[in-house]
């Protein structure tokens, strides 16, 4: 004979019931969250519902446990590392070079089109791509002056070339002034010892 | 005379910000990512945000704790979408890997056995309820407050934690369930 009595089943446990409508506030209840009067209605509700406590006392316990695990969080690092700090300041006092740093890629692909460009611009003013353009010919029509007096006929007869000839530059000798003499006869004659005038030689080819 | 305040007086200002919430920030963006390295660089990049964006005076105020848990909030989900993509193209190395070395969490984060089983039981929710459930345990702000912080309203934030808790509760249940079915064979 079973003498255990089954666990009364509550007609609250259904959904939409009491039960339900008590277990979804649950939450704002253990954490005071609701209002005086709901929260009264929860207790009331609680004392005689064992099903509700149940779920009430499991729901405790693992806010009981975030709270042990909060406490044991306690050494988490409440400063920032010393690294990101200097590099957090730096940003703030130069904001245009912290943009940059941040944009650099941005950056870069702007500074790379601008220097294309400004290659493009050079290049197109000076045509460095193109090859330099012929000098114009134009024809040129010969008119003699009409007072120039013309042979109506011209001697066919080629001359040729006058060839070049070799002139050796004259070569100026002059004399020690030492040995010219002291004086010179009046006659002119010149005595043998004398040495001759100064001359005028061709030098040798 | 101009009332702006001179450049050493904005630089004292920004200090004085920056004491006050680096470390409830680190606190809060470590929670969120569990990578402390990761949390240095949200609350580096929410700061650089801050003198960027903030449009009123530099002094520690609730709005200015709301705006700053909200910018925070913003940089972590978008690390999490970076390190999400390199995870997934490093997917099977990581495999390998976690069977061998636990993932470096970064200096100072110790873990005790409590940390260690709400952090499982935490790495099963999606990381909206994640910030809700830290922003109101840990963090102990009010619904107002994490309705201003993360945009959404007073009854969505009670709804959204509701749900958070149960599925808490039971990935607590099932561990201790694990450990029960472990300890008896």
């Amino acid at each position: 004979m079973n003498t255990e009595t089954p666990e009364p089943k509550s007609e609250e446990t259904r959904p939409g019931s009491l039960c339900e409508e008590i277990q979804a506030g649950l939450f704002d209840y253990l954490t005071r969250e609701m209002g005086t009067a709901r929260a009264t209605l929860v207790n009331a509700h609680l004392r005689k519902c064992q099903t509700c406590q149940k779920v009430a006392a499991e729901m405790q316990s693992t806010l009981d446990l975030l709270h042990v695990a909060s406490a044991a969080d306690a050494n988490l690092p409440a400063q920032l590392t010393e690294d990101r700090r200097r590099r957090l300041f730096w940003a703030f006092s130069h904001p245009v070079l912290d943009w940059l740093y941040r944009h650099h890629v941005l950056v870069s692909l702007a500074v790379t089109a601008l220097a294309l460009s400004l290659l493009f611009t050079f290049a197109r003013h000076f045509k460095i791509w193109e090859d330099e353009p012929e000098q114009d010919l134009y024809p040129v029509t010969v008119v003699p002056n009409e007072d120039t007096s013309l042979d109506p006929t011209p001697s066919l007869e080629i001359s040729p070339l006058p060839l070049p000839t070799w002139t050796p530059p004259l070569e100026v000798i002059v004399p020690d002034a030492s040995l010219l003499p002291e004086a010179t006869n009046t006659t002119g004659a010149t005595t043998p010892d004398e040495p001759s005038a100064p001359s005028i030689q061709e030098p040798k080819p | 005379m101009s009332d702006s305040p001179t450049k050493p007086e904005k630089l004292a200002a920004f200090e004085a910000v920056v004491a006050e919430y680096e470390g409830p920030l680190l606190r809060y963006a470590t929670r969120i990512l569990q990578d402390a390295a990761g949390a240095q660089d949200v609350v580096q990049n929410t700061f650089l945000k801050m003198f960027k964006s903030w449009p009123d005076a530099m002094a520690p105020s609730p709005q200015l704790s709301s705006w700053l848990y909200r910018v925070a909030h913003n940089c972590a989900v978008d690390h999490v979408r970076k390190e999400s993509k390199r995870h997934a193209i490093h997917l099977i190395h990581m495999k390998d890997r976690e069977e061998i070395v636990p993932p470096d969490r970064g200096e100072g984060f110790q873990t005790s056995e409590a940390t260690e089983r709400i952090r499982k039981a935490l790495g099963i929710l999606n990381l909206r309820e994640r910030e809700l459930v830290i922003l109101k345990v840990y963090e102990e702000k009010s619904y107002k407050e994490i309705a201003e912080i993360t945009g959404l309203t007073g009854t969505n934030v009670g709804y959204i934690l509701h749900h958070a808790m149960k599925k808490l509760s039971a990935a607590l249940r099932e561990q201790s369930a694990g450990e029960r079915r472990q300890e008896q064979v």
